[in-house]
């Protein structure tokens, strides 16, 4: 019953994708029979909410669970296209203040009480109150960062700071690639970006740079719910290896080029 | 592991920076139940040193917890060099020394002698078990070895030598006392400026691919300037 995982999704730097990260790999650990609840937990600026395609049914949020005026069962919102996935929205018109690390843990504890395999919270961006509530009840973390220095530098901050809050072996997601800028190194790879953040921090999943991302996300259908969209691939890639597979990480670079880029395909360890 | 013995007028707290918080605590509790002292020292102000340890308010408020509501011991002062110790202690207005002041347990019926500042630049070395990420900010009054990388964004800042296993990539400024004989080590030198005592020397501008590393390189004074050279 209470064995369920606690997993934030963090960043640091904001606009790498935390909250399309969270949204499809919660899509994804759902299609692949896992129940699954979501944790909004930037309160002031909801946003999962649309990632989902859930903003017309909330009723209930985090600070109404917190301040008592509902049951986290009755805020956690049931996913129509996949039962296995639920949604726990934050506030929109309060904000981080509304609830402390200890609220959170309880809250946490009530979700865990309903059941679920794997509980995904995403953190907001920056280092102070938000962080620390989002932090305060994880007890594995899922590190995304883009591949350009100043994302890669907060990604270090943030991986220090959990680590002394001993919240140890962060996941690393490199979001948003572009193999071709890569090749023409005009852009980090995955490579320079491990190199940076050190080998204790495992790399869960490479995610390409994909138009697809833009219209799911307005649209409200999670990529990985996409057979076509790459990112989707990569997104459901990560789910499996999340369940502990070995899936080979995605071969980005054969898109349109045709297959010289040996190079790079042994950057993705093949 | 965990010592406790008197000092000034009040106990000393030293604890070792390596336990997990939740084995440090039981670590707390195991030393003062077997202390035959438990009960003389119900009532006094105590003065955690907390070495290298990063301790973040919520874990302080728990050793602090753990001190007063379980033996009656009251911290009013830690020992730390980490910022973000220092802004828990901060915090919570506990006094913060930078290094353990001199122990000083006058034999009774005498004066006690005036504390002596301590010679900069002679202070132990400290150990650093891991990567230095970044916003950390490591200040020491003595020499500072980092077993792993300092990454961008990161500070060392030490009144001796730097040695660094791994890649420095962050600001190191040694001999920050004014030392000119300090000397800053790296298995891979790549950052993007070097202090050495009041001298800077920043990286010549790259295309933003650092060359591939040439091996554990010093950085020293040498007439007047910071010069590299393998190490």
């Amino acid at each position: 019953m209470a064995n369920a995982r606690v997993i934030v999704i963090t960043s640091g730097k904001g606009g790498v994708g935390k909250t399309t990260t969270t949204a499809n790999i919660g899509m994804a650990l759902a299609a692949l029979d896992q129940r699954v609840a979501l944790v909004d937990a930037d309160i002031g600026l909801r946003n999962l909410d649309l990632a989902l395609g859930l903003e017309n049914r909330i009723v209930y949020d985090i600070v109404d669970v917190v301040e008592g005026r509902a049951e986290v069962r009755k805020a956690l919102i049931k996913d129509k296209r996949n039962q296995n996935l639920a949604f726990l929205p934050a506030a929109q018109t309060r904000d981080k203040s509304a609830v402390s690390p200890e609220q959170m843990v309880k809250v946490l504890d009530d979700i865990k009480a309903e059941g679920y395999n794997f509980i995904l919270i995403d953190c907001p961006a920056g280092i102070e109150q938000g962080f620390k509530n989002a932090t305060a009840g994880a007890d594995e973390a899922i590190v995304v960062t883009n591949p350009e220095m100043s994302s890669v530098r907060d990604a270090d901050r943030i991986i220090g700071l959990l680590e002394s809050q001993e919240l140890r072996g962060a996941k690393l997601i490199v979001n948003r690639i572009r193999m071709k800028m890569v090749e023409q190194g005009e852009m980090l790879g995955v490579e320079d970006v491990q190199e940076i953040l050190g080998t204790g921090v495992l790399l869960l999943g490479v995610v390409p740079d994909d138009e697809t991302i833009i219209t799911s996300t307005n649209s409200g259908e999670p990529a990985s719910m996409s057979e076509t969209s790459r990112a989707g691939q990569a997104y459901r890639n990560i789910a499996r290896r999340l369940l502990g597979e070995d899936v080979p990480f995605l071969q980005l670079a054969d898109e349109k080029q045709g297959g010289i880029f040996a190079k790079i395909k042994k950057l993705f360890g093949g | 592991m965990v010592e406790v013995k008197g000092w000034r007028n009040g106990l000393l707290v030293t604890l070792p920076d390596t336990l997990e918080l939740d084995d440090l605590l039981a670590a707390i509790r195991e030393r003062l139940e077997q202390g035959r002292n438990l009960e003389l020292w119900r009532g006094s102000v105590a003065t955690i040193d907390f070495g290298a340890r990063i301790v973040l308010p919520d874990a302080l408020d728990s050793i602090i917890g753990v001190l007063k509501d379980g033996y009656g011991i009251l911290p009013t002062a830690i020992v730390s060099e980490i910022p973000e110790t220092r802004a828990a202690a901060d915090r919570l207005t506990l006094t913060i020394y930078d290094v353990l002041p001199t122990v000083v347990m006058p034999p009774v019926g005498q004066a006690p002698e005036p504390e002596k500042a301590p010679q900069l630049g002679q202070g132990n070395a400290l150990y650093i078990p891991h990567t230095v990420r970044s916003g950390q900010r490591i200040l020491h009054n003595g020499a500072v070895i980092v077993n792993g990388d300092v990454n961008p964004g990161s500070e060392v800042i030490a009144a001796g030598d730097i040695v660094v296993l791994g890649t420095l990539r962050g600001v190191a400024h040694a001999g920050a006392n004014g030392d000119e004989s300090s000397r800053i080590f790296a298995r891979s030198l790549r950052p993007p400026q070097l202090r050495i005592a009041s001298l800077y020397a920043r990286a010549p501008e790259s295309d933003g691919k650092t060359a591939a590393t040439k091996g554990a390189e010093c950085a020293r004074v040498q007439s007047g300037a910071i010069d590299i050279i393998p190490w």
